[in-house]
């Protein structure tokens, strides 16, 4: 994965480093022949300025003076009159062996020395400096125009660490911008005015995307809506229709056949009111929730439901987990969507249940929130068919009964919709199937 | 008793108007808004069956036209649209009652029963269930025609369960309905009442909705 972020610093700081690092051996090495001419040019003044008595008239003050200076630096100096008598020698040392006129190199035990030759009427000056005490001050010299440098490595290295952070921000905001919206979300990202220009064509162009996206989106949901919408007049009117002429007579059958008729036109009436149910709670994102109880609304839920599980001798009943009946599950809710969820997912589970079962709708409340599940004694989902009960139009392998396969993409929807969890589980024990609400936030 | 459908859909107005026909009504037919206010300046209908969606002038203008103008007939609003907001709009709008399509055509004659009823102030109807019978103004409750020996509370209890048999009422709701403010209520009077009340009329006849309440068993 490339990072533009990992990239810059690398490059910067690496870059930076490296020219440092070139520069400071730079600076070092100029430093040092500096440093080095500085000398020689000390040594010729030194020669140039001795006095010229300093063989005769010094020799006792020399005691007391001693060269301070010059003997720090240990600069040995000789001198040798017209008759090349060695008639001064500065340093305790043995001198040094005359040599010609001007700069030069030599080695004498050891020691590396730094020699200058000077021709005077009367004699011939030669002063002369150990390589080592120059070494030690030119490297002194260049130490110290270094560290400015070394100081402001780690100054810029901050500063550049700051300037990709400062100049990355907007992408970053931006990309935590998209993480935290809904997966469904399509409303356009807040092009704010901090928006750098170059990441405004990608904000415009996601934003033109996001645009034309919920255009479609609405458009299809306006369909589908209008398409199911349409369908439940001439629905109405074969329902009235069957109907009236089953009661006059003038449609004879067999009444199985004709009750099967009816079974099926119910079943195709249902799926056009789960359709209209679907668009709408899409279109429906922003609903307003406000205090509820979801006691009372799973008690009108079951109790409307009760006639169609008395029809299929089925027990339904509302249980709670903790019994307290003083407690009424209050929620922050969408009171009518919570409404079309439960009463999904009751009539799914009474669907599913074979006569003579049980279906349970079992209040919860635990730290993550307050919950309902929906509990039934039906064949359960078969495992590797669990995932897929919340795909639109799906049904079972082996669905009977009249369900539209809207039912469970509904109720995920709303409960999405509520920061509500919503699963699928058979039951561990014995036949049947759990379906569980939870996490709805409480209120009061 | 003359009523008036306004509905564009043929089909459906076809089958509605023989079907009211058949239970002795004299019904009119107005396919459209404008129709439907030419009709109702006449004055002479008691129930209007009125639909939303219809062309040339809304179903809910023609109501606040009508009403406006003093129109006193029952309006029951037979529509597609099931939105709570419209269901809202239409009672605001002054109708009496509000039926979702698709209906069955008994629900619509219970309805329309019903709606006329109120009109003609007959406050107290006798109610029947099934086997059962309940007429409030004698006191007077009958199993298969057998009157039954209950006492005022068990026959308030029946009451308040068939006038509305398909709904299930809580025990708090069936408390705050037989007992007056301040009563004492034991905390599990109303299940003896159900209790007497089953042993007379026929444990099958009440259900106990587990968690929630009671109502009368379901017809089928």
């Amino acid at each position: 994965m490339t990072s533009i972020r990992r990239w810059l610093l690398g490059w910067l700081i690496f870059g930076l480093a490296a020219t440092s690092l070139a520069a400071g051996y730079g600076i070092f090495h100029t430093a040092r022949r500096e440093a080095s001419e500085l000398f020689d040019y000390e040594l010729r003044t030194v020669a140039l300025s001795l006095p010229a008595n300093i063989a005769t008239a010094d020799a006792a003050e020399r005691s007391r003076h001693n060269f301070n200076g010059l003997a720090d630096d240990r600069i040995a100096i000789d001198i040798w009159d017209q008759q090349g008598q060695l008639v001064y020698h500065s340093v305790k040392e043995p001198a040094l062996p005359r040599y010609s006129e001007g700069f030069r190199s030599i080695e004498r035990d050891e020691y590396r020395w730094r020699v200058f030759g000077l021709q005077q009427p009367d004699r011939f000056i030669q002063v002369a400096q150990p390589f080592s005490v120059r070494e030690d001050l030119a490297l002194r010299l260049a130490w110290r125009t270094l560290w400015p440098l070394a100081l402001l490595v780690p100054v810029t290295i901050a500063l550049v660490l700051f300037v990709v952070a400062r100049g990355l921000a907007p992408i970053g905001g931006l990309s935590r911008a998209l993480s935290r919206r809904s997966i469904d979300s399509l409303e356009p990202l807040q092009a704010g005015a901090q928006i750098p220009v170059e990441i405004r064509p990608l904000v415009d162009a996601l934003n033109d995307l996001l645009r034309r996206l919920s255009d479609a989106s609405q458009a299809q949901r306006i369909f589908v809506a209008d398409a199911a919408h349409e369908l439940r007049t001439p629905l109405t009117a074969l329902k009235l229709q069957l109907q009236a002429a089953r009661r006059d007579g003038t449609l004879q059958g067999e009444s199985q056949t004709l009750e099967r008729m009816e079974g099926r036109l119910n079943r195709i009436i249902h799926l056009a009111h789960q359709l209209l149910t679907m668009a709408r709670e899409d279109a429906n994102r922003a609903a307003s929730v406000a205090p509820m109880s979801l006691r009372r609304l799973a008690e009108r839920s079951v109790g409307d439901l009760s006639l169609l599980a008395e029809a299929k001798r089925i027990d339904l009943g509302l249980e709670e987990r903790i019994g307290n009946t003083s407690d009424d599950y209050m929620v922050q809710g969408d009171e009518q969507a919570l409404g079309i969820l439960l009463n999904n997912l009751i009539d799914n589970a009474i669907r599913h249940t074979p006569e003579g079962g049980k279906v349970d709708v079992i209040l919860t409340r635990d730290p993550q929130g307050v919950g309902v599940e929906v509990v039934d004694t039906g064949s359960g989902i078969a495992p590797d068919e669990l995932e897929r009960v919340f795909d639109r139009f799906y049904r079972g392998v082996g669905a009977q009964g009249s369900g539209s396969g809207l039912g469970l993409a509904i109720a995920s929807s709303i409960a999405g919709r509520h920061g509500a969890t919503l699963d699928v589980r058979n039951r561990g024990e014995g036949n049947g199937l759990i379906v569980r609400v939870g996490a709805l936030a409480p209120a009061g | 008793m003359r009523l008036l459908l306004v509905e564009d859909d043929e089909m459906i107005a076809e089958t509605v108007l023989e079907s009211m026909r058949r239970l002795g009504y004299a019904i009119d037919w107005a396919a459209d808004g404008r129709a439907a206010e030419l009709s109702l300046a006449n004055g002479v209908y008691d129930l209007v069956l009125l639909d939303l969606g219809l062309p040339k002038r809304d179903g809910i203008q023609v109501l606040n036209t009508y009403r406006k103008a003093g129109g006193a007939a029952s309006v029951i609003i037979l529509t597609a649209r099931d939105a709570v907001d419209d269901r809202v709009r239409g009672l605001d709008a002054g109708a009496d009652d509000y039926l979702m399509k698709p209906f069955d055509l008994d629900e619509l004659a219970a309805r329309v029963r019903a709606a006329l009823r109120r009109r003609t102030g007959q406050k107290q109807p006798i109610y029947t269930h099934g086997d059962l019978t309940l007429d409030p103004a004698s006191h007077e409750a009958r199993k298969e025609g057998v009157p039954l020996p209950l006492v005022p509370r068990e026959f308030a209890l029946l009451q308040v369960l068939i006038e509305e048999p398909a709904r299930v009422f809580r025990r708090a709701e069936l408390e705050e309905k037989l007992y007056g403010w301040g009563e004492e209520v034991g905390s599990n009077t109303i299940e003896v009442h159900v209790h007497s009340l089953r042993r007379k009329i026929g444990a099958e006849q009440i259900l106990t909705i587990r968690g929630v309440g009671y109502r009368l068993k379901g017809l089928e």
